[in-house]
């Protein structure tokens, strides 16, 4: 076989196999960012100027473009008053490094039989970090679930959807 | 075959065509004056017999040849290449012998050397690819090992409550073992029971606070179904209370 031909063919054969692995990596990088989950959380605040009771049910739902949705319904108290809970909040947000994010906005929509008043709902946000004050990291990776929550404490374990994980 | 003369004309044996490499000028020969030309060449610094010369472009090809027209096509040859190089010398005559290609006159065969040029320049550029690629390669490889790394990692699986793996941020001492269990008692009373019989994953997170500073803790109860070894809910609680010691 000619030298010619030798180069050829293996310049095609290192062609191949990385064309293998962009799209491996592709797949790879995408799942990360693909998938969907349920939890079902309870927050339980006592602080001075921030106190509430939050038991319900987190599904998040990612949208593309760096975008999340993540219906969350339940029940929420204060010190005097117990109200309905759902609302479908949209997040944007970015990757700063590893895995941590930054959220960057978050947009609610109150859905029926809301009667949560917004300020109480903004504390449940804060807590959870969807708020863009502190950023949002992934604890940890399991078979099917994933720890995530704020830089200072996890909010929820979430199980994903469909086995993806 | 293509030829290089005095490392500037190319000569085109099968077509006939003459070029100058570094300026427009150019020749058609005839096909008489090509083939001449082209045993001339072939024959580079030796003698080709007028028999010869007169038996291979014209008898041959079933022409009348004569003496007189091989001299005129000698010298029609000639006055091209002394207009193409300049060199009067380049065929040179031996009286009732025949005519040769100057030696001195450089020659070389194009191409064979345009060939191997062509051929080392793909090797290196091939080599240059090849090399490019496997450092893209390893790139990539080293970028699914970290991802890889990244997504397989866990907090610290410290201990178990029975069936119930107890994962945490923190190292696990028997004392902080039962004030964990006690927390998570006090959100799910059946733990101890639920964990004899059944296997789940706890996971905890703790931050305890100095006096008069808030102790924060979360877990997480997450069944796992034995057949497929997977989580099948989670239950989080994240607690963050005010409390004076």
């Amino acid at each position: 076989m000619k030298t010619k031909e030798k180069v050829l063919i293996i310049a095609s054969i290192l062609c191949a196999v990385m064309l293998i692995m962009i799209i491996i990596l592709i797949a790879f990088l995408e799942d990360e960012d693909k998938y969907a989950c349920e939890a079902r959380v309870v927050y339980d605040i006592a602080l001075a100027e921030n106190s509430f009771y939050f038991d319900g049910k987190a599904s998040v739902y990612p949208q593309g473009n760096n975008e999340t949705g993540i219906y969350l319904s339940g029940v929420i108290a204060d010190k005097y008053n117990r109200y309905e809970f759902s609302q479908y909040v949209t997040i944007s947000s970015f990757k700063v490094r590893g895995d941590r994010y930054k959220i960057s906005s978050h947009k609610v929509k109150q859905l029926a039989f809301d009667n949560t008043p917004s300020h109480l709902a903004e504390l449940l946000y804060d807590v959870m970090g969807l708020t863009g004050s502190i950023q949002s990291y992934i604890y940890s990776h399991g078979d099917n679930y994933i720890v995530w929550g704020t830089l200072l404490y996890p909010t929820m374990s979430c199980v994903t959807i469909n086995n993806r994980r | 075959m293509i030829y290089l003369i005095e490392d500037k004309m190319i000569y085109n044996s099968d077509s006939g065509d003459i070029f100058i490499t570094d300026s427009e000028i150019s020749e058609k020969l005839t096909r008489t004056e090509n083939h001449i030309f082209s045993l001339l060449v072939e024959s580079h610094g030796k003698v080709v017999g007028r028999d010869y010369l007169l038996e291979n472009v014209w008898e041959r090809r079933g022409l009348s040849s004569s003496g007189a027209s091989l001299n005129q096509y000698i010298s029609i040859l000639r006055k091209k290449l002394i207009k193409l190089v300049n060199n009067k010398e380049m065929i040179i005559t031996y009286p009732k012998e025949g005519f040769s290609l100057s030696q001195n006159a450089h020659v070389e065969n194009y191409t064979e050397k345009n060939h191997s040029l062509s051929s080392f320049k793909l090797v290196k550029r091939a080599s240059l690819a090849s090399a490019i690629m496997i450092i893209v390669l390893f790139t990539i490889l080293i970028s699914c090992v970290i991802r890889l790394s990244s997504t397989q990692k866990t907090m610290f699986a410290q201990d178990n409550i029975g069936k119930c793996q107890l994962i945490s941020n923190t190292i696990i001492s028997k004392k902080v073992k039962e004030s964990i269990i006690n927390s998570i008692e006090k959100t799910n009373p059946n733990l101890q029971k639920e964990c004899r019989n059944y296997p789940a994953k706890l996971v905890f997170h703790y931050q305890e606070g100095g006096n008069n500073e808030k102790d924060m803790f979360f877990v997480s109860y997450c069944p796992v179904d034995a057949s497929n070894d997977k989580v099948s809910y989670c239950k989080s609680i994240y607690s963050n209370k005010w409390s004076r010691k």
